[in-house]
């Protein structure tokens, strides 16, 4: 449990950081602005509500963990703080624990503050078109745990980027599998077409390889109606057990490093 | 202010000046509100959904967005909507649940009566995405119904609307009466079903005797379609006949040949049971007989003790004119 100072710490070093109220403040806008979308939608409201909404938590989320993430052990590193902090007794894999709680945590209060205006704007829009709020609920909320449970993963892939390379090098590699993860469904579909059975099985093994983040993207289907909850609580132990290979990863990689 | 300061100023100006005039310029070479630009941004479904990044649904509500104020651009200047399906097809691939894209889509399309088709394929393409919705095949239906006048496929989707899941009573209701109208004694039959179908499931009094004077109406029209069809037949075997003994009778080279009957129709509708087509003359369910003309071969029958919609507009009930809509 010594990473649980290291993690509280994180938590109120990110949080006082100015660009997570600015990204913070972009996100809300663009949740409330689709009230405003969704009276230009013909009858549509609640659906565009709901598919914005959701999307801006995920693009803003991703946004703070890319460009917070990346920099948490290099921050250390070039600050010398790490040597300071390695001192103590803290194992090297309680630090990378610590610092990807924190982080957690932080990006915990910040979807749930972005949580918090979604469903406002989504109770007020059906307010107005007399749509059943309650009956969304439960499908906006499995949407948001999941968005969630990606935004850790990719604060996982970003710490364990962080420990072999720069900040910028690890904000692309995260970035990149963001758009692989998104796109290595479609990916292995094209493998398939091209005949080629070689090149199938790379892509095949790639595809095993890298996260399936569109496990975690239930909200197209969500939108429209429930999902099951096998399908859900496969989804986020999917997501959960890849984290922690992600993080075990990381540990590794720290032990060995030498500054 | 410094000489160094006012230079800076100076190069602003002229930059932000000069910037200002290629964006005018560029707003003349290519006007992105355009409507041909339309095209621009209908990009294959497919590589749109790959680069979304999962984010699809809120691409087909921006491209949703971007569809009412095409259609609205058309409807204003009355030009052609050639992009109305690649852009309802494209946001229903994006988001396939989007049902009522395919509504409006459909609705929006089956306008024009060259896009009737594509009305139709877009809410195939419904029916196969969204196997519960039974708003769907009812669309359909009403869209072969009013622009096709394809009863029968009409009659077909609203059978399959009626039974998914929370359909309304409609459904059935116009699959049997659409059945009826395709003048086909087979499927007047299956009308006959679906309202006695209607009759047996109505919750309440005011439905079941709804059903059952439909039901009655539907077996005079099945009755009727027969005996139409049996006294058609009996007009071809009658002048088949006429033609065979005149034929015959210019092989024997006689001196006169047959004369030509005032009517091949049966003389009465008893003839139809004596020339074995029938085994006995159907009634109503008042027990009164079929009103039948020999010189026009037409079917009637008397008024029913309450407006039978269809059957007087067909001009089947005896006085009534089918040029008239029925009041009630």
């Amino acid at each position: 449990m010594n990473f649980l100072p290291l993690a509280r710490n994180t938590l109120r070093e990110t949080i006082r950081d100015k660009i997570l109220y600015v990204i913070l403040l972009f996100a809300l806008l663009m949740i409330a602005s689709s009230i405003l979308l969704s009276f230009l939608s013909l009858n549509q409201q609640d659906k565009i509500v709901f598919d914005l909404g959701l999307s801006a938590i995920s693009i803003f989320g991703l946004i703070i963990t890319v460009f917070v993430g990346t920099n948490l052990v290099s921050k250390e590193i070039d600050k010398k703080t790490i040597y300071l902090i390695l001192s103590k007794p803290i194992r090297r894999g309680d630090f990378i624990l610590g610092k990807f709680l924190g982080l957690s945590l932080t990006l915990g209060v910040i979807i749930l503050a972005m949580a918090a205006a979604f469903f406002i704007v989504l109770w007020y829009t059906m307010s107005l078109t007399e749509s059943d709020f309650m009956a969304w609920l439960p499908n906006g909320s499995m949407a948001l745990v999941l968005i969630y449970i990606e935004m850790l993963l990719l604060t996982a892939a970003a710490i364990f980027f962080s420990t072999f390379s720069t900040p910028v090098m690890s904000a692309m590699f995260t970035l990149g599998l963001y758009m692989i993860g998104h796109m290595s469904n479609d990916m292995l579909n094209f493998g398939k077409l091209t005949g080629q059975e070689s090149l199938n099985q790379v892509i095949e093994t790639v595809f095993y390889i890298v996260p399936d983040l569109e496990r975690l993207n239930l909200k197209n289907v969500l939108v429209n109606q429930p999902v099951s909850p096998e399908i859900f609580a496969s989804s986020l132990s999917y997501g959960l057990l890849y984290i922690a290979g992600l993080l075990l990863l990381s540990m590794m990689i720290f032990e060995g490093r030498e500054f | 202010m410094s000489l160094a300061r006012l230079i800076l100023a100076t190069l602003f100006c002229t930059v932000a000046f000069g910037s200002h005039l290629l964006h005018m310029r560029l707003q003349q070479a290519l006007p992105l509100t355009d409507p041909a630009n339309d095209k621009i941004r209908l990009m294959p479904p497919d590589f749109l959904r790959f680069v979304t990044l999962g984010h699809s649904n809120l691409m087909a509500d921006m491209l949703w967005l971007q569809l009412i104020q095409y259609y609205g651009a058309t409807a204003q200047e009355k030009s052609s909507r050639q992009y109305l399906y690649p852009y309802v097809d494209t946001i229903t691939s994006l988001s396939p649940d989007f049902e009522d894209a395919y509504i409006f889509g459909s609705y929006v399309l089956s306008d024009t009566p060259e896009q009737v088709k594509q009305s139709l394929q877009l809410l195939e393409k419904g029916m196969q995405q969204m196997p519960d919705s039974w708003m769907i095949p009812f669309q359909a239906g009403f869209v072969s119904y009013l622009h096709q006048k394809d009863y029968a496929k009409a009659a077909d989707y609203f059978v399959l609307a009626s039974k998914r899941p929370e359909a309304p009573r409609l459904a059935q209701e116009m699959a049997a009466q659409l059945n009826r109208r395709t003048n086909d004694y087979s499927r007047c039959q299956l009308g006959l079903r679906l309202w006695q179908d209607a009759f047996e499931n109505a919750p309440d009094g005011e439905l079941r005797a709804k059903a059952e004077k439909r039901g009655i109406e539907t077996r005079f029209h099945c009755d009727l379609i027969l005996l139409e069809a049996l006294i058609k037949k009996y007009q071809r075997d009658a002048l088949a006949t006429w033609e065979a003994s005149v034929a015959a009778a210019k092989k024997a080279e006689a001196d006169t040949l047959p004369p030509r009957p005032a009517s091949f129709y049966p003389a009465s509708l008893a003839e139809l049971v004596k020339a074995g087509m029938v085994s006995s003359l159907p009634k109503d369910p008042l027990q009164r007989d079929f009103v039948y003309q020999p010189q026009t071969g037409k079917i009637q029958v008397k008024p029913l003790p309450w407006p039978a919609y269809e059957l007087e507009l067909l001009g089947y009930v005896v006085g009534k004119d089918p040029q008239k809509k029925p009041t009630n």
